[in-house]
């Protein structure tokens, strides 16, 4: 550079004006911007491995395709296949977070997904016990670590009062030894909602739960997980679409008096007429 | 000389994997396709530990500069 502008061979003025319009389409690289770079194309690398692996003979990723279309086009396979069911309410939150913030570290948490797979799970989580009184009441019953769900309070506005005469062995032992077969939907299902409830059904994915902030993507990865994920998801699928409807029931009065709740509760405990609850 | 200058002098230019890596993958008229994405995996991935060795590496010194207390030197450079 010192051999353009030194002053015994002065450099004509048009040709400095060239160079300095050069100049400022440069900018210094940075360690940082370096990283960046490098960085968005072993995410892409990685997705196009995820799709070349698990689907050798699917639509390929497209080369123009950034890292995260070419993730969200390899599960969209997976959802096709049906091997799980993908968690899309995670993904969109953190992609909408990244859109939000660019500059936040929300592109890192969403590509954590392409170690770990983003399966949705099932257990009961503090969001369903806030959107579902029910829930909150029949985790109470059946599994210790909930039974501060509930209060004296919320019980007592719910016309409940039996509950506390009842320990959890007892209740689960109930459950256990009753035909609820001929009850109407969803009350049929209640054995697999208890099991749910008291995360004791032996699936993996019906038995764990996904919090915020104490959920890590690698819990299960593509590597050393998928195909316990996807047998997990063979017995799993018919009890989803029935916690899914248990819901639906329930959200059906969450605002009035709690009758669904207190019928949830009374077939429970043996207390409701008109079914064979007692295996009898 | 300023000790941590003179330390800093003494560092030999480093040849940066990634920067070369970055130069081939940006020079090409179209992005890479799937079967060179695969390809050069290995070596985008060994480039990216490289450079986060690195950063890691960088950002310890420039902690430490910067928890230096001042100190004034003998000849301050023109202009100030």
């Amino acid at each position: 550079m010192s051999g353009i502008v030194r002053c015994a061979d002065p450099v004509p003025a048009e040709r400095l004006l060239r160079l300095g319009n050069a100049l400022r389409r440069l900018r210094p690289l940075t360690l940082g911007a370096v990283e960046g770079r490098i960085t968005e194309f072993c995410f892409k690398y990685q997705a196009v491995r995820l799709v070349e692996t698990h689907f050798p003979e699917g639509e390929r990723v497209n080369p123009r395709d950034d890292w995260d279309d070419a993730l969200f086009h390899f599960l969209r396979m997976v959802s096709a296949k049906d091997w799980f069911e993908v968690d899309w309410e995670v993904l969109d939150e953190l992609y909408n977070c990244w859109l939000n913030d660019p500059e936040g570290s929300y592109n890192e948490d969403l590509a954590a997904y392409l170690t770990g797979i983003p399966v949705k799970v099932y257990g009961f989580s503090e969001n369903d016990f806030e959107c579902y009184t029910g829930l909150r009441v029949l985790a109470a019953m059946v599994n210790e670590a909930h039974s501060d769900q509930v209060s004296a309070d919320l019980l007592e506005d719910l016309g409940i009062y039996r509950i506390g005469a009842v320990t959890i062995e007892e209740t689960l032992e109930r459950v256990r030894a009753t035909d609820f077969s001929g009850r109407p939907e969803p009350l049929c299902w209640l054995p697999e909602m208890v099991g749910i409830a008291a995360a004791n059904t032996g699936n993996v994915l019906l038995d764990t739960t996904f919090e915020w902030g104490e959920w890590w993507p690698e819990f299960f990865t593509w590597a050393d997980d998928l195909e316990r994920v996807r047998a997990a998801w063979l017995e799993a699928k018919p009890v989803a679409a029935h916690l899914e409807a248990f819901k639906e029931w329930l959200a059906e009065e969450e605002e009035v008096d709690g009758e669904k709740i207190r019928l949830m509760v009374d077939v429970l405990l043996g207390e409701q007429e008109g079914g064979d609850e007692d295996g009898e | 000389m300023n000790r941590v200058i003179a330390a800093l002098l003494t560092v030999k230019p480093r040849q940066i994997q990634a920067v070369e890596l970055l130069h081939r993958l940006y020079s090409r008229s179209t992005p890479p396709d799937t079967a060179t994405l695969l390809q050069m995996g290995p070596e985008i991935e060994a480039a990216l530990r490289d450079v986060q060795a690195l950063s890691g590496s960088t950002g310890k010194v420039v902690k430490r500069c910067l928890e230096l207390s001042a100190v004034p030197i003998q000849s301050p450079p023109n202009g100030f």
